[in-house]
């Protein structure tokens, strides 16, 4: 039994076919993955260098038990408990402009879900011109003001998602938590859904 | 000169993007430009980029938080 259910022949064999690119494996890149595969991808390239800490779980699809463990082996592991028919390539390794662009060769779509404002911009100008379509973040730190997270299509093939002004700031005491991040996170996936089957974002 | 500038009209006297993002502060910022439905990236010099009468440019700020 798919994940899925409730997509016909059509939705599924599109979403099926893509191979969708997840840029970082935390708060927005595990959510993100988890909304994906339940919506009824199959392929995903997931990167990120990072270990499953402590101070993760308050946002991150982790469990306590998987603490001290590679994010990319964490999500796989997590990942197939929802879906044990899935193609994914995970990859451990810090992203940078020279390995981003053959990291997501095979992808046509990207979720960028990276934490620096530095790497979302190295991201998105690496990828945009390359042809790929791109979901990024920006501005998703905070509590409260749900209704200032939107989607915002850029250009032809950039989505924008979150408030563009809320960012994480630990001398303000603010950080990423759950519901905000969780909210950007399943509006990446449902952009990248919608994208898919040529629906508005 | 008048464009519009996130969604408002205004006016401006900057002859290139460059000078207009220094006049609204953005030098230090890393953000996407979107100039008539366009995304003006690093692989565009902006300081040769003109500002046209009736342009539509919209900035978005990337801030971090992933």
């Amino acid at each position: 039994m798919p994940a899925n259910p409730f997509l016909t022949p059509h939705e599924r064999q599109v979403l099926e076919n893509a191979t969708v690119g997840i840029a970082g494996a935390g708060g927005l890149g595990s959510n993100c993955a988890a909304h994906l595969v339940r919506a009824g991808i199959r392929r995903l390239v997931i990167a990120d260098f990072d270990v499953v800490s402590e101070g993760n779980l308050n946002r991150q699809f982790f469990f306590r038990d998987q603490v001290g463990l590679k994010k990319v082996d964490a999500l796989r592991e997590n990942l197939l408990r929802i879906d044990c028919d899935l193609t994914l390539e995970m990859h451990d390794i810090k992203l940078n402009d020279a390995n981003i662009g053959p990291m997501f060769a095979a992808c046509g779509i990207v979720a960028e879900a990276l934490d620096s404002a530095q790497d979302k911009a190295m991201l998105v100008d690496t990828l945009l011109p390359a042809g790929k379509t791109v979901v990024t973040v920006s501005g998703i730190a905070g509590w409260g003001r749900s209704n200032d997270i939107i989607a915002r299509q850029v250009g032809g093939n950039l989505v924008m998602i979150g408030d563009c002004h809320t960012a994480v700031d630990p001398s303000m005491c603010v950080w990423p938590v759950s519901p905000r991040v969780g909210i950007a996170a399943a509006m990446q996936a449902n952009s990248i859904v919608a994208r898919l089957l040529k629906k508005n974002i | 000169m008048q464009i519009t500038y996130q969604g408002k009209p205004t006016e401006t006297a900057a002859g290139t993007l460059a000078a207009f993002l220094a006049e609204q502060n953005f030098a230090s910022e890393t953000i996407v430009l979107e100039l008539n439905g366009q995304i003006r990236g690093k692989e565009h010099d902006l300081g040769a980029t003109a500002l046209r009468e009736g342009d539509v440019l919209n900035v978005f700020r990337i801030v971090g938080g992933g």
